[in-house]
Order: C-alpha cells, then structure tokens, then sequence
C-alpha cells in the first residue's frame, strides 16, 4: 500500500531521513515511534508531498508520489496534524466540506456528507455544523480535524501527533475513537507519535525508528518478543516489557474452565487483558481471578501460574 | 456597517455647506480681514479635487501595498521582504513635505509632487498592514491548507488573503487618512485642494482663510476615518 | 545639472561630457565587491563605493566649474537613484550578515564621519549642495538649532504626559478606551490643519495674556507647531506606556506577587524592568514623528529645517530644498538608528 524504498532528506546540515526502508500493508494501523528527530514526520510527509525527498521514491499501490501534482494527491489522503490547523474562519461544517469543495462536490453531497462524518464522530450534527473553530474545545476540534480528514473518503490517513496537544484523559478518548474508526472504515493509517502506551494502544504496525532509519516493524507483540536492537529493546522501556506483553493477550485464553469458584476470588470481565487480571490479583492479594460472561456467570478461573504462559 | 461612524461624513457635508453662508460670521471674527470669505475657488470645488487627489493615490497605494505584500510573504522571498523593509525604513525617515518639495524641481508646481508623495506613503501603511497580517496566519493553518490538497493560489486566496482582511483594511484606512493630510500639504507645491485656503491664508496673511481651509480639511480627515471605518468588516470570529 | 551659478537655469551634462572613471569606476567597484566580499565586507565596499561616486561628482564638478567660485554642478536624478541605490545596498547587505542594531548605528557613524572628511578636504566643494551650504553656514546653524530645540519642546512634555495618560489607562482600563480613543482621534487630524487651527486660538490668548506673549506664545510662530506636534506624539508615548506597563507576562506577575512583592516592588523590579524596551520603542516613534512634523511647522512661522525647504520652494532652488529635507531624513535615521541600539542594548542586558 505504503511502500518507502531508501527515502533520503537533508535539511541544511541535518540529515531527517537517511535512506528508510518500510512497507505499509493495505488496511494497516501503523505508527511511527521515535524520539525527537528520528525523521517520522519528515517521512510522514513524504506521502503526500509535503516534503520531497532528495533520494528514493514513495511508492502507493505501486505508483511514484512523485509523478501526481502534489495538490491532486493530497486530495486523495487524509492529513491531521497535532496543532490541527482549523480555518479559523470557516465554519465547522465548511471546515469539514474543505476537499469536498476542492474536488468540486455538489453542495448538497457536501452537506449530508458533513453530518454523516459529525455523527461518526460522535458529535450532533445540528449542534455543532455552524460553530466557529474558537467555540470548540481541544478534543472537539480535533474530532473535527479528523473528520475534514476523513471528509472526500480517502483510503489513507496520515496523522502527525495527531493528540499530542491534548490533556490526557481526552487524547485517551481520542486514541479509543480513532481505534474504533479503523476497525469500521478499515482505511490504512499512518500515524507518527513518540509516545510508547500511545504506539501500542494503537498499532498493528509498530515501526520503531531512529537517525533517519528504520530499525525495526512488526506487530506490538513481534517487537516485544524479539527487539532487533537495543535501541528498540530501550525505546519499549525495558523494565516494562513484560507488563506490556501482558496487556496484549487476552486473559481468557490464559484461563482453564472452571465449575465452582471461592467467592473469595477477585471477579474481571471475561474479555480482560493479562494485564487487568495480574491487576485484579495484585489487588486482592489472591493467585487467582474469576473471569464472569456477559450474562454473569463464571466463564474461567486464571491464575497467577498461567500468565507466565504470555 | 456600524452607522454612527457615518456621522463625520454627515458633518464633513454639513461643513462643506455651511461655509460659504458665514462670511459675516468670519467678518465679524476677524474684523480686520479686508476679504473674509476664501471665494477664489467653491469649497465644493477644493473637496472634489481633494477626493480625486485622494482618490487617485489610494489605488496604486493599494495594489502596490498588497501586491507587495503578498510577494514579501511567499516563501523564498525573504530579499524581497529584506528590500521592502529597508524601503519602507528609509520612507519613514523623510516627512511627506521633503518628498512633495524635492519633486517640485523634477515634476513643476501642481499635483503632480503631491500625487507622488501620496503614493509613496499611502503604500507604506497598506504594506505594513499587509505583511504583518499574512505573518500572523497559523503555521498549522497553512500546512493544514497544504495537506488538504490546495494549490498556493487557493491557499492565497481561500485562506490568507481573509484572514488578513481586516488588518489590511485598517492598513487602508491609515493610509487613506495619511492620504488626506498629504494631499493638504500638496497646496505648498500648488495642488489645488482643501490645503489652498490654508497655504493662501498664511501667504497673505488671512487667518479666516486659514482657519477655513483648516477645518475642512480636519473634517474631510475624520469623514474618510469613518467611512472607511464603516466599511470593515466585523472580526471573522465570533466573541 | 551644472550653473554658472544658482539664478541662471542648468545645462544638461551627460555621462559623455565628464571623464567617464567618476561614475563608473565606484560602480564597477561595488558590482565587484559585493558579488565577492561577504556580508559585512560588501556594506564597507557599498560605503567607500557611495563615498567614490561623491568625490567623482566632486571632481567634475571641480573640472567643469573651473575657476568660477560661483559655479556648481548638481547631481541630477541618475545619480541621485545611485547614492540611494547604493545605501539601500548598503543596509541589506548589513541585514544579510545579521549585523545588530549597534553595529549599523557604527556603520552610519562611519558613512557621516567619511562625508565629513570629504567636506573638510574640500573634494566636494563644487557640488551645488556643498555651495549652498557653505553659502548659508549660519542659517543652516540655526535650522538645526531651531530643529532641534522645537522637537525637544514638543517631546519632553509629550513623554511626561503621554506616560502619564498611559500608566493611567494601565491603571484603570475602564478609563482606557476613552483616553486612548481621543488620543486616536486627534491622529487623525491632518498636521497641516491642526497647526492652522492653533494659530488664531493661541493668537487670542497671546493678545488676552500679554505676559504670555512675552513669554512667546503667539498664533504665528514656534507654538502652534510646538503645541501641535506635542498632542500628536501623546499617541505614541500613551500608548508604548500602557503597553510597557503590561508587558510583564501574566505567570511572572504571578509569581511576583506568590513570593510576596509588595505593589510598589511588582513596579519596580519586574514591570519596568521587563517593560523598558517597549516603552523605548514608543520614544523612537514618537522621536523620529517629531522630527519629520515639525518640518512642517516651518509653514506656521516656526523655525528649523522646513524654513530653508519652503525659502528653496519659493526661489525655485533644488540645491536649498534639499539642504533642508536631507538634514531631516539624516537626523530621523540617526535618531531611530541610536534608541533602536539603545533598545536592542536593554533587551540584551
């Protein structure tokens, strides 16, 4: 889908991307993850030609960026950024409908395309379509930037940071909204972040880099069980690892069936990470916990032996 | 439109009126004055030529101010902005008056020194105004513009050009008042306008005249400053 | 342009009729210099190459006049664009080395003390500016005298009470909206007008109050433009007041206050401190107004620059016009370029 084939970019004396090598699969969430200055928005940019790069190419589906004007390519990818960069005065509604109009819709396909992108959102069309950007909290205009994004149904995202800016109890809603968007609209995203919870809440791609370079991408869990370089070992936080691996399996398929639990045992929610059920167990000072269905029975005992097993 | 800034243009017409139907108040001022009524041209006369000078430099100011403007901001530009700087720091050093009488030896007596310090300074505040509101645009507000796909005409024009709008106006509005009391001083170099009473006055000693030409001028100044007042716009976001 | 003297009208002389080095020799050189020396090197090189065209103009001038002391040659338009051409050049080429407010305010120090010496060695002494002020001595004398002396009447109350106005619309912002308003207002009114209007008022008073009188307040006159001038820069100064004043930002006012300052040491060591640059930049608008308006009180009676400017007017006489309007464009940019190291000095400190 994405393909970076040995991308390279100087900025005056400081070299962002030295030859980067990376693969993105049709319907990916992958991030980019790296400390500051390891060249993941200068590659984000690339893909839509913000930034063109010195040497090699950026391949989509197989086709150079480079041989579309850059402004005809960008209509086709969705661009967030972190200062999300509302027209501060356009509406919300013609905020959203900005590529829409660009691409010469009809004004009343741009309209029911406006409250459509709102209510996916999760924001009530009639309340918010004639805002102004200044009458938007944080995570509201970022909504809106996503869904100006989303507005001419591109089939690529890019998002620089996209939450960065944002207190934290609203960027976790943000990252929970955009995790839901891509499981129901199955687009491929790139997203550039150098928070490490932010990177495995989200990806399915992890794309670890340094120095301009790639070191190494997989699935969250590939690059826990198997960093290829310290540097991956260290960014994922060493001390850490294990907690994380836990929280990426699921403690039902840790757990044996159980008939009659003690009462006395902690009770999680049946789908549960590893985590959640070492939480629950740590809580209670027990060496086990009882996971309960939907309908509120017990559905499997795990215990403190079996997550050793993740 | 906010109506009660029409009110110097109202009073402005007033004066303009009146005047000439005060010669024996202005008799009975200056009792010394053998002609106290200005009368070698209609007031009305004064103010349309005024206007026109006015009038025909705040055009070029305007587009060459904003076209300026516009070419300092674009990217890679910064000569032409270092240019336009120097420029208008030099400018701002030399007052209208050195510029209308240094043009007098080159361009004759008349409007035509007036004319060319009127442009020269009505750019100076379309310039400035023009610079510093398209400075002021959000960075992210532009890669945001970039990322969606427009072309830097459309960013220029669906973007920066109405964001800086109301700047730019208050630029024009500056300079459309700079205008008027340069075009007075145009009557040194013997532009016929409402400063001709006043040059008159103080040549002959005729303080009436002075005084005439003198109110009418600070008139016309403040019915410009409101119009163009009128004219701008609200602020594009709300309270 | 050169004149058997200053009545009779100038003879056209073309670049052909002088030996061709005075003009293009300094060009050649600044082309040469510029494309070769870096940043600072070509503003020197843009300096002696202004300095170069001068002393050209002045040895045709000399060539050409011969032995009639009453002869002179002045620079018609072509060289004119050239001498601004070239300290155009000059001051971008000090903006591309990113040379600092001081270094420039040397830079200009340096160009005036090159030009001085050129008068003193007398190698410029045909050109018709040189002529007529030599002529004048005691009248330019006393236009920068008188200048000077109006400017700093107009200036000194105006940054008394202009402060004042200012911290008090700081003080009260209620009060602020209506200050500042009538302060606008009177920017508005064209200086010309304002000048005449003062005239008959102040005439009244000065024949109401003979003591006044005496005391030089009379309609024509230093006071009309004095007073004149002083009601515009009240803007300027109010405004850089107030705007001083509540520079301080917010968090460091804060923690002023936390650590337990007391009102008049909030003033004191955080406000005016942190306040001084801004309030300096309204005394550089307000200076470099002041010396530029009062050009124009010369139509009112006062003295200074203008006089020599409207006197070269009425005979008709580039050389004059220009030996007032030069002075003043010198004196503004001096003026600006020193409060701005003096600015650039505080901001540093």
């Amino acid at each position: 889908m994405i393909r970076f084939e040995g991308v390279r970019k100087t900025f005056g004396a400081t070299r962002a991307l030295d030859g980067l090598d990376l693969e993105v699969p049709e319907g990916a969430f992958a991030v980019l993850l790296g400390g500051s200055g390891a060249g993941k928005s200068t590659a984000l940019r690339t893909v839509n030609r913000l930034i063109d790069p010195d040497a090699g190419r950026v391949l989509l589906r197989g086709r150079d960026v480079a041989q579309e004007e850059a402004p005809t390519l960008r209509r086709r990818i969705g661009y967030v950024i972190q200062g999300i960069g509302l027209f501060p005065h356009w509406t919300v509604a013609r905020n959203i409908g900005a590529v829409p109009r660009l691409l010469g819709w009809e004004d009343r396909r741009i309209a029911a395309r406006v409250d459509e992108l709102l209510a996916l959102l999760r924001l009530d069309p009639s309340a918010y379509r004639d805002r102004m950007p200044a009458q938007l909290s944080g995570g509201q205009a970022q909504r809106i930037g996503v869904a100006r994004a989303l507005a001419a149904g591109p089939d690529i995202l890019l998002m620089d940071e996209p939450f960065g800016a944002l207190d934290a109890i609203t960027r976790q809603a943000m990252q929970q909204e955009m995790a839901r968007l891509h499981a129901a609209t199955g687009k491929t995203i790139l997203l550039v972040t150098h928070d490490v919870d932010e990177a495995f809440s989200l990806a399915t791609q992890l794309c670890v880099m340094a120095e301009g370079r790639l070191l190494q991408a997989g699935t969250p869990r590939e690059l826990l069980d198997a960093p290829a370089d310290p540097r991956v070992r260290d960014l994922l936080d060493g001390g850490a690892i294990g907690m994380r691996r836990l929280a990426l399996v699921s403690a039902a398929d840790l757990a044996a069936p159980s008939a009659e639990a003690p009462a006395t045992l902690p009770r999680i929610p049946a789908g549960a990470t590893g985590r959640e059920a070492l939480e629950a167990m740590l809580a209670a000072r027990t060496e086990a916990a009882v996971l309960v269905g939907s309908d509120g029975a017990d559905a499997g005992l795990v215990a403190l032996k079996d997550l050793l097993r993740a | 439109m906010r109506w009660g800034a029409l009110l110097p243009v109202l009073l402005f017409a007033a004066g303009l009126l009146a005047l000439p139907l005060l010669g024996p108040g202005f008799a009975a001022l200056f009792p010394d004055v053998a002609e106290p009524l200005y009368r070698r041209e209609a007031f009305g006369t004064l103010a349309l030529a005024h206007a026109g000078l006015v009038l025909a430099s705040l055009l070029p100011a305007a587009a060459i101010g904003i076209g300026l403007g516009i070419a300092a901001t674009r990217p890679g530009a910064r000569e032409v902005r270092a240019v336009a700087d120097a420029l208008v720091g030099f400018a701002q050093a030399v007052p209208p008056v050195a510029v209308i009488t240094i043009a007098v030896p080159v361009l004759g007596f008349g409007a035509a020194p007036a004319l060319l310090a009127l442009v020269c300074y009505a750019t100076l505040p379309v310039l400035r105004g023009t610079t510093g509101a398209l400075a002021t645009v959000p960075p992210e507000v532009l890669d945001a513009a970039r990322g969606a796909g427009m072309t830097p005409r459309q960013i220029l024009w669906q973007v920066e050009l109405p964001l800086a709008a109301t700047p730019i106006l208050v630029g024009l509005r500056v300079a459309a008042v700079l205008a008027v009391a340069t075009a007075a001083v145009g009557a040194v170099a013997g532009a016929t306008c409402l400063g001709t009473p006043i040059i008159a006055g103080l040549v002959n000693g005729n303080p009436a005249w002075v005084l005439q030409g003198a109110l009418l001028t600070g008139l016309m100044a403040f019915a410009v400053d409101g119009l163009l007042g009128a004219l701008a716009p609200v602020s594009a976001s709300p309270p | 342009m050169l004149a058997p003297n200053r009545i009779v009208p100038p003879r056209g002389i073309g670049v052909g009729d002088v030996p061709v080095w005075t003009f293009l020799a300094p060009a050649a050189f600044a082309a040469m210099a510029a494309a070769l020396l870096p940043g600072r090197g070509a503003a020197l090189a843009y300096g002696l190459a202004l300095c170069g065209l001068l002393g050209g103009l002045g040895a045709a001038a000399t060539l050409l006049t011969g032995v009639n002391p009453a002869g002179r040659l002045g620079p018609a338009a072509g060289s004119w664009v050239a001498i601004g051409a070239l300290l155009l050049a000059m001051r971008l080429a000090m903006g591309r080395a990113g040379s600092g407010t001081a270094a420039r305010a040397i830079a200009a120090l340096l160009l005036v003390a090159a030009l001085w010496a050129m008068l003193v060695l007398g190698l410029i002494d045909d050109l018709g500016l040189v002529r007529e002020a030599a002529a004048r001595g005691p009248e330019l004398r006393a236009a920068l005298s008188g200048h000077l002396a109006l400017v700093a009447a107009a200036l000194l109350p105006a940054l008394a009470i202009g402060a004042a106005l200012g911290a008090l619309s700081f003080a009260a912002p209620r009060a602020a909206p209506m200050t500042m308003g009538i302060l606008a207002a009177l920017q508005v009114i064209p200086a010309i007008a304002l000048f005449a209007l003062l005239i008959e008022p102040l005439a009244a008073l000065g024949r109401a109050m003979p003591l006044l009188r005496e005391a030089g307040l009379r309609g024509i006159g230093g006071a009309p433009a004095v007073i004149g001038v002083f009601l515009y820069l009240l803007l300027p100064v109010a405004a850089a007041t107030r705007a001083a004043l509540g520079s301080a930002p917010a968090a460091a006012v804060d923690a002023a206050r936390g650590l337990g300052f007391a009102p008049a040491q909030l003033l004191l060591r955080v406000r005016l401190p942190l306040g001084a640059p801004v309030f300096l930049g309204g005394l550089r608008t307000a200076s470099v107004q002041a010396v530029g308006l009062v050009t124009l009180g010369a139509l009112v009676g006062a003295g200074g620059f203008g006089v020599l400017m409207f006197q070269g007017l009425g005979q008709f006489a580039p050389d004059l016009i220009l030996l007032g309007a030069l002075p003043v464009a010198a004196l503004a940019l001096v003026l600006d370029a020193a409060l701005r190291a003096v600015e650039d000095g505080l901001v540093r400190a």
